[in-house]
């Protein structure tokens, strides 16, 4: 019965698709019956001229109400200007398939998150932007090819001097920010929750908020019971760091596992199981070992198992460590606590993207299952208990139900809190109720305007806001027109109307973007670039002075032997 | 001998049933646009680190290959592995089935227990106002969605009356020793009433308005009459004459029902964060978890269908009008 309630449901939102579907319908057959009629009509405009209508993709209101309700903002904004759009609601993974990764989008919005790791820009400016990225798969989804600006990106990648690359950096802002491939639209000011009763000593980063690994070693409890409970939606999946893919995994897994250097709140790389480390030429980085750490089941943390866990991920090929490992040639033991990774090739971001993200296992428990289970097998193994030598050990895990860490004592960054008990509750609503009722004295999730006027009536919740460094960022298709001309990008990008949609759609809890590096962050961010912002009159000087034409409905044509301008240099 | 037939040429039926089920259930997810790695795509894995992820997942292989490496596996019992869990989609369904069935099943039963009593009352009491009152009541409960229910009740007796649990199976950092400690505790009857109470409402108006139309025919046969005139009490002919015949599509039907409440748990089980398995089926369609998900729809499928055909032997036995053939 619930199918047929179901369905029936489902036949409803068709109706009343179709029904707007058919007054659209409807509303263009006028316009055309009005271009017949109206046979003057100048005869300069050929059909043929007439820009192509831009397809533009965006998410369902429940998955993400703002991507939606600005999806429309922008869309119209749009129309305004003279562009033929059409909008679609698509599902999320059905767009990241299509979009993300085929590149067969004509404009969309994605929500880049701001994990420690993107504080160096390499993501946003190189992964993002260099022309090799843009094939199938490649994180290039605007298609970006601009040989000036690879020449700069290979430098900024290459180049170890962190004054160099800054300077790279400012440039490749610079550019970016008048080429507009894919325009940031907004910093998310992300409001997150605690009970301040019972916590004190948070200590939020930029982009990951309170789900910052620097939180969970610094938060002290003011009461007994020092075991602090975090709600989130999800659940974790799977504990097993070669192949994990979900960031709440990774978030968990960082606290099980150390990592040679870790990047701080600031974006600085700092020693953890290394006790220092020395680049000493553009290939070459040697580490020091602590000596003084041991896995949870007690075994010391030693160079062989840092050495296993390269040589080991390599061998078997695991999914999430190739891409953090592939720079590396070879790991060599050079002496009683020290190391040496030799690289293939210079890679600037090899401590942030690479050695701060890859935990090391222990070799006595991965060569033993290894040689159990074989390549494949090993890729998929549950990996519970999980043992780390990190300052929270796996304590038990009941899925879709709570996972319980304890703290390491042992630890030379023990935690002041007991232990961390993670609870999924499936909804947001579930959330708010947990925190009001004191089910949860904690969560990364961003408290939305309406929730906040719950949770400010609770003495005991403290709200922090934290701005985020990732953005929703506008990706169009250079492969497709009319994203192949400069002018019609930055038209565009005129025509969003960012205050707005801080205004309306975030109720303030935003800041408007013009770099892709954000400007909380301060190190990289470059604030001397050129600000598009919403202008409609400049956006139509744009197409103008660019020679575009448009008829008497106010559609859009191309100027007369129209050659795009791919680059503006 | 012409039931072992019935019962023989029913479950080859059921077979041939569920062979098209897993056909069509294996390439409906694999049409569906997306896989297993776009759900993620934002988290960083770059061109490779996806490729390795796919062809460890077995997805590099064309369609058809799969489909053949699929049915191969199933004849050996094995569903495959979980994408998202990376064990055994059997074990992960495993674990999350018998909190489901634990709640479904009970909701079911009381829903019929109540259900059965009021439409046999109803009908007794056909075409007074009571009658009428308790049918609208009935119709309003079906035409409720269960989430709405459930979540009005969280409303009321966990948000503003802090009286019971707003969710879950056990209180947060509980810890058992055993099954029996897991399922047989006060915290977890706590935790059950809500959930139960919305799916059984939810439930009762099916075996309520059968059970009243099935009284309303038996009533106007002539052994009830008969019974009157013998000058047995009312309460005595209710119980003994008319509700035990009466009784016989309704029971027919709880198999049917209850098939159909494990796979529709869906809503409660999010509503209530119960850890059960219709959660789990959405999030393994949503992330593309093919194993998963088909070992999930296979098993809902299989529990109907056997259902249904209990059903069908259950009639086939008690009623002997229904002919077997």
């Amino acid at each position: 019965m619930t199918k047929i309630r179901l369905l029936l449901l489902v036949l409803v939102f068709l109706m009343a698709f179709n029904l707007s579907a058919c007054t659209e319908a409807a509303k263009t057959d006028q316009t055309n019956e009005d271009e017949g009629t109206e046979s003057e009509a100048p005869i300069e405009l050929k059909a043929e001229d007439k820009v192509p209508a831009i397809e533009f993709w965006i998410t369902s209101q429940t998955y993400d109400s703002i991507r939606y309700e600005a999806g429309h903002m922008i869309s119209d904004a749009w129309k305004e200007l003279g562009f033929d759009v059409d909008v679609k609601t698509m599902e999320w993974t059905t767009m990241s398939a299509e979009g993300m990764s085929a590149h067969k989008h004509g404009a969309f919005m994605v929500q880049w998150g701001g994990k420690a790791e993107r504080i160096d820009p390499f993501h946003w400016l190189y992964t993002m932007h260099y022309s090799e990225e843009s094939g199938e798969g490649g994180y290039n989804i605007a298609g970006y090819k601009n040989a000036k600006y690879d020449k700069l990106a290979d430098e900024f990648v290459t180049i170890m001097d962190d004054d160099i690359r800054k300077e790279k950096s400012n440039e490749m802002q610079k550019i970016l920010a008048s080429d507009v491939p894919q325009p940031p639209i907004v910093h998310r000011l992300v409001t997150q929750v605690y009970n301040k009763d019972r916590f004190t000593n948070v200590m939020p980063s930029m982009g990951e908020g309170l789900y910052s690994f620097w939180n969970w070693i610094n938060i002290e409890p003011l009461t007994e019971d020092a075991v602090i409970k975090f709600g989130a939606v999800n659940d974790i999946k799977l504990l097993n760091p070669l192949t994990t893919t979900t960031g709440q995994d990774i978030y968990i897994l960082n606290l099980i596992y150390d990592t040679l250097v870790k990047v701080d709140v600031n974006g600085q790389i700092v020693p953890w199981l290394a006790e220092s480390f020395n680049v000493i030429d553009d290939k070459t980085i040697e580490v020091t070992l602590r000596d003084d750490v041991k896995f949870h089941d007690g075994s010391p943390v030693t160079l062989e198992d840092v050495k296993f866990t390269f040589d080991f991920a390599k061998e078997v090929k695991a999914p999430y460590y190739m891409s953090k490992i592939k720079a590396i040639e070879s790991v060599e033991i050079t002496g009683d606590n020290k190391l040496v990774f030799k690289l293939s090739e210079p890679f600037a971001p090899f401590m942030s993207n690479g050695l701060a993200l890859v935990g090391i296992l222990p070799k006595h428990i991965w060569e033993s299952k290894y040689q159990e289970l074989g390549a494949e097998g090993i890729l998929s193994w549950p990996n519970t208990p999980t043992i780390g030598s990190g300052p929270f050990m796996f304590d038990y895990w009941r899925p879709n139900e709570e996972m319980m860490l304890n703290s390491n004592k042992e630890h030379f960054s023990n935690p002041k809190i007991d232990g961390i008990l993670r609870i999924p509750y499936a909804q947001a609503y579930g959330i708010i109720q947990a925190l009001i009722s004191g089910e949860i004295d904690i969560t990364g999730q961003n408290m939305l305007p309406l929730d906040l006027e719950e949770i400010e009536k609770v003495d005991s919740l403290q709200t922090i806001d934290i701005a985020d460094q990732g953005s929703y960022m506008l990706h169009y298709n250079m492969r497709k027109q009319p994203f192949n001309d400069a002018h019609v990008r930055r038209a565009l990008t005129y025509a969003i109307p960012k205050q707005a949609i801080v205004d309306v759609i975030f109720g303030g809890k935003a800041l408007k973007a013009f770099s892709v590096v954000g400007e909380i962050n301060e190190a990289w961010h470059n604030p001397d670039i050129e600000k598009i912002d919403y202008d409609m009159e400049k956006a139509r000087k744009e197409l103008e002075n660019a020679g575009f034409r448009w008829d008497e409905n106010g559609m859009l044509y191309y100027p007369e032997n129209y050659v795009p301008l791919e680059y503006l240099d | 001998m012409k039931l072992l037939k019935y019962i023989l040429k029913r479950v080859g039926m059921l077979i041939i049933t569920m062979l098209v089920l897993i056909t069509i259930i294996f390439f409906l997810f694999r049409i569906l646009p997306g896989n297993p790695v776009s759900m993620y795509i934002d988290s960083g894995l770059d061109r490779e680190s996806q490729e390795l992820l796919l062809r460890h997942y077995g997805l590099d292989k064309p369609y058809f290959q799969q489909y053949i490496i699929y049915l191969k596996n199933l004849i050996k019992g094995d569903l495959g592995n979980s994408f998202q869990y990376g064990k055994p989609a059997i074990e992960v369904i495993y674990e999350r089935f018998w909190n489901t069935v634990i709640l479904m099943l009970t909701s079911i039963i009381i829903a019929f227990a109540i259900g059965i009593a009021i439409g046999a009352v109803l009908a007794w009491k056909r075409n007074t106002k009571f009658d009428l009152v308790g049918t609208i009541i009935a119709l309003i409960a079906r035409c409720i969605p269960a989430f709405w229910t459930g979540m009005i009740l969280l409303l009321i007796f966990s948000y503003k009356l802090n009286f019971l649990p707003a969710g879950g199976m056990h209180t947060p950092g509980v810890r058992f020793d055993s099954i029996v400690q897991k399922y047989f505790n006060l915290d977890f009857l706590k935790h059950m009433i809500l959930p139960t109470i919305t799916s059984a409402f939810y439930s009762l108006a099916t075996p309520l308005l059968v059970m009243r139309t099935s009284m309303l025919e038996i009533v106007k046969e002539d052994y009830i009459e008969m019974a009157y005139a013998k000058g047995l009490q009312e309460k005595y002919i209710i119980k003994k004459h008319a509700v035990r015949t009466a009784l016989l599509p309704v029971i027919t039907i709880f198999a049917v029902q209850a098939g159909a409440a494990i796979g529709g748990a869906v809503l409660i089980e999010t509503v209530f964060r119960w850890p059960g398995m219709g959660r789990e089926i959405v999030l393994a369609v949503s992330y593309r978890d093919y194993p998963l998900a088909q070992a999930a729809f296979l098993l809902i499928g299989l529990m109907t269908a056997l259902f249904n055909l209990i059903a069908d032997i259950l009639y086939a036995l008690l009623d002997p009008r229904v002919a077997l053939s």
